[in-house]
């Protein structure tokens, strides 16, 4: 398996949103973790993507904790990691060249493979603006591009807007796919099921308590 | 590879953030991604652009040190001790605190807002989506180029006081300047620039920290900048107040 959570519990203000949660995330597989609102959806993905530590328990990626481990050791692994949030996202102090900089040096990544995606969406001429001079549209694409480029083994997306923004579809699917033939694995969250691509497994988050369905082959290609 | 240990920036204590902090300036060697950008930024804003308004302070203070000085002691009959007044006005007391005071309402301030906007942002959640913790990213390069300009700024404060003391007695006596720095240099001591060096580095280190642990640990609101701000100035008022009443006290009773 490519990411295992060991009995991950996650309270939020003496709240317990997340209870229990054990699941093994393997590679080349799709997985869809959805619930209502409130039912730690949200918090589930900032554990799973690293941005803080759940109550108890672990995440093991290729067999080696992410919660205990040094600074060096989480770069490294986030290095095979692919995350995308609700909000595009970037640092606003730096144009987008020197974010993509920034990005390619932390994962190890050539700097033109970066820009060569760029010029597929045209948009290589605002390489010296910054995140706010882009339209939502545009931010969108930037972010998918410092997240996929370095060919993640993992791709986690917090509410991925591809079904209800079909303009992004196009070009970001034909990305999604490559990524896809290199065997990574898909881990989305969020209230509505991914119509892109096929074979999702859900996990659903209801009451504190997870249910994991059959995988099915529900998704009827958007595009 | 694997270590307990793990620096986090949810750690709401500042003592937690300052223990995270010093870990990463002194053990993560390999993972100093110092953004030399954000730190040749930090200095120009707080060293470089602050120098119209220290060069007027300083020659302000060093002008209104002499003048008064100069009117008193000559009273009393010891032109001398107009030195040992200006050396403990600009050099050794007062000088390190208007510095780091101006420090704090230019830079620290800029500092927790600008953080504080990064954080609301969620800025800082996407550099730990790339494994980068915002501490090394954020917090150090603008330690450091506080802890720069502080020291060039405190020096260059020092020198222009000086100045306009000397511009000032030289008008009221007429002074050489070599005997002006001959009788400066006899009231100057190395305890002095040492004392000066420590009240600044202190200062600028403690004002950094301050700032840009509040402006990190805003979390869901843009309103929450305004109280956070407050809450680092008062703060580090404060201690700015403390490390010199203690230096001072050392001083005192170190002879």
């Amino acid at each position: 398996m490519l990411l295992k959570c060991e009995s991950i519990n996650i309270y939020l203000k003496e709240k317990h949103f997340v209870r229990n949660f054990n699941h093994d995330f393997m590679p080349n597989k799709n997985y869809w973790i959805t619930g209502e609102l409130g039912s730690g959806k949200t918090l589930l993905f900032k554990t799973i993507s690293g941005i803080s530590e759940p109550t108890s328990g672990d995440i093991k990626y290729n067999g080696r904790s992410l919660v205990n481990c040094s600074l060096e050791g989480k770069i490294n692994a986030m290095r095979s990691f692919g995350i995308l949030m609700e909000k595009p996202l970037a640092l606003s102090n730096l144009s987008l060249f020197h974010n993509l900089e920034l990005v390619a040096k932390v994962k190890k990544t050539p700097i033109d493979n970066y820009i060569e995606k760029l010029k597929t969406v045209n948009l290589e001429h605002k390489i010296h603006d910054r995140m706010t001079d882009l339209n939502f549209y545009e931010q969108q694409l930037f972010s998918v591009i410092c997240a996929i480029t370095h060919n993640p083994t993992i791709l986690i997306w917090d509410n991925c807007p591809l079904d209800h923004e079909g303009y992004l579809l196009e070009t970001i699917l034909v990305w999604l796919k490559e990524l896809k033939a290199r065997g990574s694995c898909f881990i989305f969250l969020g209230e509505h099921k991914p119509r892109i691509l096929e074979n999702w497994l859900t996990i659903e988050l209801e009451n504190n308590v997870i249910r994991i369905a059959q995988e099915e082959k529900n998704g009827a290609e958007a595009a | 590879m694997e270590i307990a240990s793990k620096p986090h920036i949810q750690r709401s204590s500042f003592y937690q953030f300052l223990e995270c902090f010093l870990e990463i300036l002194l053990f993560e060697t390999s993972l100093k991604i110092i953004s030399r950008r954000v730190l040749i930024r930090q200095i120009l804003f707080t060293g470089v652009e602050a120098l119209g308004l220290i060069t007027i302070l300083s020659i302000m203070l060093g002008t209104t040190v002499i003048h008064f000085g100069h009117t008193i002691f000559t009273t009393i009959g010891n032109t001398n001790w107009i030195y040992e007044l200006l050396v403990s006005v600009v050099i050794r007391d007062i000088g390190p605190i208007i510095v780091t005071i101006i420090l704090l309402m230019r830079s620290g301030i800029s500092i927790c807002t600008e953080l504080g906007i990064m954080a609301t942002h969620g800025e800082t959640n996407y550099l730990k989506t790339l494994g980068i913790n915002p501490i090394n990213y954020f917090v150090i390069p603008r330690v450091i180029g506080m802890v720069l300009s502080g020291i060039l700024l405190m020096i260059y404060f020092a020198s222009f006081g000086l100045l306009g003391g000397y511009v000032l007695s030289s008008l009221m006596t007429s002074l050489d300047f070599s005997i002006f720095l001959k009788y400066l240099s006899d009231h100057l001591t190395l305890m002095d620039i040492f004392l000066m060096i420590t009240k600044i580095t202190l200062g600028s280190l403690v004002i950094s920290l301050i700032c840009c642990y509040h402006g990190l640990h805003v979390q869901y609101d843009i309103t929450e900048i305004p109280k956070r701000n407050i809450q680092s100035v008062s703060q580090s008022l404060l201690v700015i107040l403390a490390i010199n009443i203690i230096l001072i006290v050392l001083e005192i009773y170190g002879g």
